[in-house]
């Protein structure tokens, strides 16, 4: 029911991953990073985003006269998944590249492409999501923040929560009601606004994770005035937009990718230690991430042939992110048994930051129960 | 060897194939223990059409696909639950073709040269069996008298009961080692495993739809939806695994270290997917799953034989670990990352 279809790497894939590889060898040698696990949301270092923007390496799909470098999705992909196995410092720029900057790219106002992208590319300008919010979660279509038209623009008011990054973010697109629901039919009358979070009006707050750390925020928007073009895309068409936003959100690398860098780091140690046990479960990992690699390419390749594939985007976050837990549960089995004071000087450090994660794998961009929703309708279940 | 079929030829041939089967009384046939006058009614039909010669090379009469070929085949025979050992037939004449051998067309069963305590399938099925031992071939006879010999012989290489005995220990071809032996009839299960479970998912589907409880569908509640969403997930898995063994396989015929790898990773990951697939399926269609009459069994019965045959997935898993972790600098990136 659900074929991902077959995709190759060119030579100058090859050539480009070689580079990467190279440069991310440098730049751990010379300290110019230290691996974290769930490194796309919680390692941001805008320094090394703007390393990556001179490198050519954000942006790269876009439209040479936008900043990109009009490279297939395949060198894109080779950079982001060199990048998360690495466990480098990419939190930072790691929406804009992702999604915000295709978003504009195919929404924006030609002087928002001009303004925004090229800044995006060199990573200079970071970006965050405004989609849930404190009553509207799994349940999008409840949003209550609202725009309303004025002579010169839309006013924007409400509140946006979970956006990660955005108190180093620059813009947010929000998601924001701008019509009254039609009875039942609440996704109809949602529309996007690329807001610039510098604005009057606009208050972000951190809220701690887990671990600790600020990661993500709550917004406020307290009646900001946004000037006409801030709307993207079209009126009332919010919701279509989102769920296309959700295809580049959902299928990525990264979604089965963060915890790899842990496993990594522990491998020489596992490898002194090796028995049937611990090989079972090294064989039956490397299985498990070598096949979903492979359908997360396949989405790839759909992304650029021009389609939104939905849900197997969601096929792929859903399989990647129990994977990604299951990863982590099964090192420390891996584990058991080898003296800690064997293990290398970090993994203590990434095997705690990983499991403080855990929770949020399979909650963030979709729950794993919204996602299995999405797949069971596409069989005609809903 | 031969380097494979067109794609579009080998499209044709499966559907063909399809028809036939969606034609044949197949879950009688299964009733029957897959023997008897219907079974060998389907196998001639099947015979006269070419298809156990599907990857034999033309010289030997034969459609000249490649060994990965037989995958494809595997999957539509499981989607189908085909009670005949056509594909291991088709696999058993691929290697014995591709190693210069004209083979009689028999009904044949593989035996596991890594593991030669273990049952036979198609026990009860066969003319002969295909055993690879010491780096040599042999056809021995088998189950003589379970199955009627095929008619409307017109050459050399149509079977004869008599012809089966009379085949010699030949050496096998260099490339041809117990490990790629036994990983090439790997491959085979993961594909009919991938393909059974098609089956499984779309049966699942239509059960739910159909079947009523608290005054609608079962497929109307979300717990059954998941159950299915899982099926489809592992499903979709597992037919990429195939797909990542059988394009490693047409691009290194003689299934070198690295194709018996990726081999390795489809048969785990099929393996895996199988038992959740079965227990999913088996838990959304209720009691009825569990009889023999129903015909989810005719599938689950046979994923799970799959899963152990030619290496379960623990065996594989175990094997592939230890294959990592005896590198000079152990790592999984570079095996997850490499070319397709």
């Amino acid at each position: 029911m659900f074929q991902f279809p077959r995709f190759a790497f060119d030579a100058e894939a090859d050539e480009l991953r070689s580079q990467v590889r190279t440069f991310l060898e440098a730049e751990r040698a010379s300290g110019g990073f230290v691996p974290q696990a769930d490194c796309w949301v919680s390692a941001a270092d805008p320094e090394f985003s703007r390393k990556l923007g001179s490198n050519g390496w954000l942006g790269m799909t876009w439209p040479k006269e936008y900043g990109g470098h009009a490279r297939p999705m395949a060198h894109r992909f080779v950079v982001t998944e060199e990048l998360l196995a690495a466990g480098a410092p990419v939190a930072a720029h790691w929406i804009a590249d992702r999604q915000t900057g295709s978003h504009i790219l195919q929404y924006g106002s030609e002087e928002q492409k001009h303004d925004i992208l090229p800044r995006i590319a060199a990573g200079e300008c970071f970006t965050a999501i405004g989609m849930s919010e404190p009553q509207a979660g799994s349940d999008l279509a409840a949003i209550k923040t609202a725009a309303r038209r004025t002579d010169t623009g839309w006013v924007l008011s409400g509140r946006k929560i979970w956006s990660t990054g955005a108190h180093f973010s620059h813009y947010m697109i929000v998601l924001a009601r701008t019509s009254p629901a039609e009875g039942r039919n609440r996704q109809v009358g949602l529309s996007q606004f690329l807001v610039d979070l510098s604005l009057p009006g606009v208050d972000i707050s951190g809220i701690r994770d887990l671990g600790g750390t600020p990661h993500f925020n709550e917004t406020l928007f307290e009646d900001v005035e946004l000037p006409a073009d801030a709307l993207l895309g079209i009126e009332g068409n919010g919701w279509a937009q989102c769920m296309g936003e959700l295809a580049l959100e959902r299928s990525g690398p990264e979604r089965f990718l963060t915890s790899l860098i842990v496993l990594e780091t522990a491998m020489p140690v596992i490898a002194r230690h090796a028995d049937d046990r611990r090989a079972g479960e090294i064989g039956s990992i490397l299985a498990n991430l070598r096949v979903l690699r492979r359908m997360s390419l396949g989405v790839a390749e759909l992304l650029e042939r021009g389609e939104s594939p939905a849900t197997l985007a969601a096929v792929v976050k859903e399989m990647g992110n129990r994977l990604e837990n299951d990863v982590v549960a099964k090192l420390r089995g891996v584990l058991a048994g080898i003296p800690k004071a064997e293990w290398p000087d970090e993994l203590g450090t990434l095997l705690r930051d990983a499991v403080l994660h855990l929770p949020s794998n399979t909650l963030r961009g979709g729950t794993t129960e919204i996602l299995r929703g999405i797949i069971a309708r596409e069989m005609g279940m809903r | 060897m031969a380097g494979g079929m067109e794609a579009g030829d080998l499209q044709m041939i499966g559907e063909g194939l399809e028809r036939i089967l969606a034609d044949a009384p197949l879950e009688a046939i299964d009733h029957a223990g897959g023997v008897g006058e219907d079974m060998n009614a389907l196998w001639q039909t099947l015979y006269e059409n070419g298809y156990p010669l599907l990857c034999a090379n033309e010289e030997h009469g034969g459609m000249g696909g490649s060994l990965g070929d037989a995958a494809f085949v595997a999957s539509i025979t499981a989607r189908h639950a085909l009670a005949a050992p056509l594909a291991d037939t088709v696999l058993a004449i691929g290697i014995l073709s591709a190693c210069g051998i004209e083979p009689a067309v028999y009904r044949i069963a593989i035996s596991d040269p890594l593991n030669e305590g273990a049952p036979l399938a198609h026990s009860t099925q066969s003319d002969a069996v295909l055993v690879f031992k010491d780096g040599r071939l042999r056809l021995e006879p088998h189950s003589p008298g379970q199955v009627e010999p095929l008619k409307g012989a017109e050459d050399g290489a149509a079977p004869r009961g008599s012809r089966i005995e009379a085949m010699e220990d030949i050496a096998a071809p260099n490339w041809l080692t117990a490990e790629a032996f036994h990983a090439l009839a790997a491959l085979v299960r993961s594909a009919q495993m991938a393909g059974a479970m098609q089956a499984v998912l779309d049966l699942t589907l239509t059960y739910t739809s159909e079947r009523e409880q608290f005054g609608r569908p079962l497929s109307k509640f979300q717990a059954i939806q998941h159950h299915l969403s899982d099926i489809a997930c592992e499903t979709a898995a597992s037919i990429a695994a195939v797909e990542i063994a059988s394009d490693a396989l047409a691009a290194d015929p003689h299934c070198g270290a690295r194709t018996i790898e990726e081999i390795a990773i489809a048969k785990i990951r099929c393996g895996q997917a199988a038992a959740r697939v079965a227990a999913g399926a088996h838990q959304a269609h209720g009691a009825m799953g569990f009889t023999r009459e129903y015909k989810l069994g005719r599938y689950t019965r046979r994923l799970w034989q799959w899963q152990d045959e030619f290496g379960s997935e623990s065996e594989w898993a175990i094997r592939l670990g230890h294959a990592v972790l005896a590198e000079d600098e152990p790592a999984l990136w570079p095996r997850i990352s490499a070319p397709l």
